[in-house]
């Protein structure tokens, strides 16, 4: 039982975090049309504006997720400031150049926070009393992945709120699938582009804040998540938030499983199962074609 | 373009060439003037033919070492601090000239070229084997001698040996090879390990050398689980579940850095610290206990230098004088490079010259005193023999969160590779 | 071309070809170096500015082609022969690559030559037999024997030679490619492919040899790298790296031919400049950013702006005025935004 249970929970823990990631990317891409590079080291920041904040302090639980939240707060308003200053000055240019920026921002807020916190690896301690493990059908399982789990569970259901019954929703919903009727409907576009890139970046934050107790922090530990989330946002069909959750959970639960059986496919599994998934279906799962 | 863009190209191609020659002497001389001891300035731009030394550090001082490049390199300002203070070498005043490598075998390469063009001979430092087994080349043709202090990799004095190079610190077959002695005489009843190492080769290196020699002196010596989980990884949950389900009594581990602070993390809430009887780290310089705080879990690890290991003079003066100029206690990473500037200046008193050729050879079975005893190059591979530290750490109720409960030292001389 | 042009080319070619015997050691490495970051970027420049597609896994090839050099030169094979092997299994690898990238376009294009790319990568970096993680040191170039002349390249400044010829040789061709049929289709592709393939050409077949060609010059460049530095690692295939040619394209100018040329000499300038300042990364991320939003055209663009400048208050009092200017930097603008 232990040896289907664990890699399970451990992919869908991954998969957790990795959904916040991608649904902020996809939503960028559908509306705004941008591949986000950046996205990454808002996750990093996240995890380290978390710490920053939370070290020393209110060691509690509530302590914890007050302070994941302000650092993600934060993060967003300088998400808002990059939205403004940079990104609105791209949307009409040829998609690499803003590949590029937002690279370019990336390689920014990586050299600031080196400059700051330094090179060498940091760790923010989690609170006591959620380090420790439940019993599920007999296997320990870690309490805190048990609620990065909920957690994402919980911001899917958010998302898929807002998305489906409420006016912003809709209107994201319209200019993902067709920017031109939007703008002749009345549409203040650049405002909601503002909105959508914000709500990206604070779900990247937040993903990035949740993170911060299980993993060291590093100045380039967002890299390889974004590039993870790509690919999940790839599988998925860009644009596509259900396809985002689809392919999260694919590729955090397969990635597990062959981790665990194969080990010398761990970290290759994801680019596999997008290489075969592309080749069968180069919109992704859910993609529109064309 | 055609129209008037080619005259513009060309002159564009002609100020680059200016500029970037430029370029490449004002970074030189910028550098000498930030690093060279304060109290000769003036000096910085004479050559080694002169009346100033110049040794050269070469280290990632940013990226993701970055970190261990910078406490090399305050190992070796202090070094050159104090041979300047009583009145250099020779006669001699010693500067440090630094080069950021990133760690990259190509930055390395270029910052050897660029500083034996200032007419530096001599280097130091070196955190990643990649860039000690790419400069070897480099160093032949430049007719230049670099002693690491840091890289790990067996081959560096091994099959890539090159009579250029000297390494001051240990080696993977070293430091792992002490660890079988020293834990099977400590801890006789623990028998079944399970191996918890990166997939790359300082990983595998490591394991080899200790499950070889446990093989050979441990009869009831027993592999219960072999774990190999990538370089840089972010997530060991299953690793770590699967080593707790196949009950070792030790762990052994080389896990480097940030990802032996992920793993005690993610392991933390199994209990797994408190299910295993013995968890060796083979390389934790205090920086990944630092780091965890009052998350550390107990351990033992092993280090270059522990400061609190030797009570000889050399070590009670590095100390001192480590804590007054940079206001820490000295760990590893410092000292090694500390050492290897006065193995330098102990062999260009040795043998009164500044000759590359004559300097290899006076290195070469010199016998030298450390702050850790006794060090000597051995003549046929260049490999220090020296002591091999390892240190028990507990947590603990202090603002530290952690401390070093005891220490062990394994004279180098028993566990140096043969040679072939 | 004109022939003052052509006259210009000589005299620079003739300048770089003489530069080691007036500059140090060191600095014939930075210039051999620059050399192989001209071609690895001219090879991307050739489909991204022909074909208008834009690869994210150029390492892979420039990678490739590098392991495949480590390896033949320490069997002992001469110098040209490794770098058409190393071009040739850049090109067999690119032309797979391709295929599959190729049922797709745009982001998903780049987005899936990434992740092969990523896949390649990763089976390097784990097969054992090719250094794992730590790579494949001491590279060193066998002599070459020119017409009964021998010529030690295992030293930079002679190896300066090797990179020289190579690199004006495949800039050349390509050039040449970028100017023939070949090129005038792809550059029709990528204004409108139905159009094209309605023509009766099979788009897809010279995309994919387009693809090939440019993985067969990123593949000669990685294969100059490994006997130059002495050491390959698995790091030449990493994802930065792919964004390499592409920034070095940016800063240069994506419109020219000569681009790449002039972005790779700004790129290596301002990293030798900035690399002991600590903060790298920042100034690169400034200066990429000071490119996309203000000058889409790059160092060329910004130099012809200027020249025109120039010509245009100097020719004020032949009745030109300052109208033309603003065409001048307009039609530039656009052309950047239409030509990709």
């Amino acid at each position: 039982m232990d040896v289907l249970l664990l890699p399970l929970v451990n992919g869908l823990t991954q998969a957790a975090v990795l959904f916040m990631i991608a649904a902020g990317l996809t939503l960028i891409y559908g509306v705004l049309g941008v591949i986000n590079f950046a996205h990454g080291s808002f996750v990093m920041l996240g995890s380290y504006l978390t710490m920053f904040f939370f070290v020393g302090k209110f060691d509690t639980v509530l302590g914890l997720f007050s302070f994941i939240f302000i650092s993600s707060v934060v993060i967003t308003l300088l998400g808002w400031a990059v939205e403004v200053l940079v990104m609105r000055r791209m949307y009409k240019a040829n998609e690499f150049y803003m590949v590029l920026a937002t690279y370019a921002i990336l390689l920014i807020i990586e050299g600031c926070v080196e400059k700051y916190w330094g090179a060498s690896p940091l760790s923010l301690p989690l609170p006591d009393s959620l380090n420790t493990t439940i019993s599920i059908f007999g296997i320990s399982v870690p309490f805190y992945s048990i609620l990065i789990c909920i957690i994402g569970i919980a911001v899917m259901g958010i998302l898929w709120f807002l998305m489906n019954h409420t006016n912003l929703g809709r209107i994201i919903r319209a200019a993902a699938a067709d920017k031109t009727m939007t703008n002749s409907l009345g549409v203040n576009v650049p405002a909601l582009f503002t909105v959508v890139f914000v709500i990206g970046i604070f779900l990247a934050a937040f993903a990035g804040g949740l993170l911060a107790p299980t993993v060291a922090l590093l100045p380039n530990m967002g890299v390889n998540l974004v590039i993870q989330a790509f690919v999940v946002v790839v599988v998925g069909g860009l644009g596509n938030i259900k396809g985002a959750l689809l392919s999260a959970v694919l590729v955090g639960v397969l990635d597990s499983f062959l981790g665990f059986y194969i080990p010398v496919l761990t970290g290759i599994t994801s680019y596999i199962v997008m290489a075969v998934i592309l080749t069968i279906r180069p919109q992704g799962l859910l993609g529109k074609v064309g | 373009m055609k129209k008037f863009g080619m005259k513009s190209l060309i002159l564009f191609f002609m100020l680059a060439l200016v500029l970037s020659g430029c370029a490449s002497k004002e970074t030189a001389t910028s550098k000498n003037g930030s690093s060279s001891s304060k109290d000769n300035p003036a000096k910085s731009k004479e050559s080694t033919n002169g009346d100033t030394i110049k040794i050269g550090f070469i280290g990632a001082l940013s990226g993701s070492v970055g970190a261990v490049g910078q406490d090399m390199k305050k190992g070796g300002e202090l070094a050159v601090e104090m041979i300047n203070e009583k009145g250099g070498i020779n006669g001699k005043k010693v500067e440090l000239v630094s080069k950021d490598t990133k760690g990259n075998p190509k930055d390395g390469i270029q910052a050897v070229r660029d500083l034996t063009q200032q007419g530096v001979k001599l280097f130091t430092g070196v955190v990643s084997s990649g860039v000690a087994l790419a400069i070897p080349p480099v160093l032949e043709q430049e007719n230049a001698i670099v002693m690491t202090t840091a890289a790990g990799a067996d081959e560096i004095t091994g099959k890539n040996f090159n009579r250029h190079v000297f390494r001051v610190s240990d080696n993977a077959y070293m430091r792992n090879t002490s660890a079988a002695n020293l834990f099977y005489k400590k801890y006789p009843n623990l028998n079944n390990w399970a191996n918890f190492s990166p997939d790359y080769a300082y990983g595998h290196a490591s394991w080899d050398a200790f499950n070889n020699q446990m093989k050979k002196i441990n009869p009831k010596y027993k592999v219960v689980k072999d774990s190999w989980p990538k370089f840089g990884a972010t997530d060991y949950k299953n690793e770590i579940a699967s080593i707790l389900a196949a009950k070792p009594d030790a762990v052994f581990s080389s896990l480097y850095s940030a990802d032996a602070i992920t793993m005690s993390k993610q392991a933390k809430p199994y209990d797994f610290f408190k299910q295993i009887g013995l968890f060796v780290l083979n390389s934790n310089e205090g920086d990944i206990s630092s780091a965890l705080g009052k998350d550390m879990h107990p351990e033992w690890s092993g280090v270059h230098y522990y400061a609190e290991a030797y009570d000889n003079a050399l070590n009670k003066e590095f100390v001192e004088r480590f804590k007054q100029k940079f206001g820490a206690e000295p760990n590893g990473y410092n000292s090694e490079t500390y050492v290897s500037i006065f193995a330098y200046k102990q062999a260009m008193e040795k043998s009164n010259s500044m000759d590359t050729d004559t300097l290899i050879k006076t290195l070469e079975g010199m016998k030298f005193d450390s702050v850790t005893g006794q060090r000597e190059f051995r003549k046929e591979d260049h490999q220090a023999i020296k002591d091999i530290v390892w240190v028990k750490v507990e947590p603990d109720n202090s603002d530290k969160g952690w401390k070093v409960t005891e220490i062990e030292i394994v004279p180098g001389a028993e566990v140096m590779p043969p040679l072939n | 071309m004109k022939k003052s042009s052509i006259f210009f080319i000589i005299i620079l070619l003739l300048g770089y070809f003489l530069a080691p015997l007036f500059v140090n050691n060191a600095f014939s490495f930075k210039l051999s170096e620059i050399f192989i970051l001209v071609l690895f970027a001219s090879s991307f420049q050739f489909i991204a500015r022909t074909a208008g597609m834009f690869s994210l896994g150029h390492a892979a090839f420039y990678g490739v082609g590098a392991y495949a050099s480590a390896v033949l030169v320490q069997k002992g094979y001469s110098i040209f022969f490794v770098l058409l092997m190393a071009g040739v299994i850049a090109f067999l690898l690119s032309m797979i690559i391709g295929y599959l990238s190729l049922r797709s376009t745009g982001i998903y294009f780049a987005m899936l030559t990434l992740s092969l790319a990523q896949v390649v990568y990763l089976v390097i970096y784990r097969t054992p037999a090719l250094g794992g993680q730590d790579g494949i040191p001491g590279i060193l170039a066998q002599p070459i024997n020119l017409f009964g002349w021998e010529l030690d390249i295992s030293r930079p400044e002679k190896y300066y030679y090797v990179i020289f010829f190579t690199v004006v040789v495949s800039i050349f061709i390509l050039y040449i490619l970028t100017n023939s049929s070949l090129g005038h289709f792809l550059r029709s592709i990528r204004e409108n492919s139905v159009r094209t393939s309605s023509l009766g050409i099979n788009v897809k077949r010279y995309q994919i040899l387009a693809f090939g060609i440019a993985g067969f010059f990123g593949g000669v460049s990685g294969a100059l790298l490994s006997p130059l530095e002495g050491i390959i690692t698995p790091e030449t295939l990493s994802w930065t790296q792919s964004a390499l040619p592409l920034i070095i394209v940016l800063i240069g100018g994506i419109n020219s031919f000569w681009g790449p040329i002039v972005g790779a000499i700004t790129f290596e300038m301002l990293y030798s400049l900035t690399i002991d300042s600590g903060a790298s990364n920042i100034y690169l991320g400034i200066i990429l950013l000071a490119i996309v939003l203000l000058f889409p055209d790059g160092v060329i663009g910004v130099g012809r702006r200027f020249i025109s400048m120039l010509r245009t208050s100097f020719s004020k009092k032949k009745g030109r005025n300052m109208e033309e200017l603003k065409g001048v930097g307009k039609h530039g603008n656009s052309a950047a935004r239409r030509s990709i």
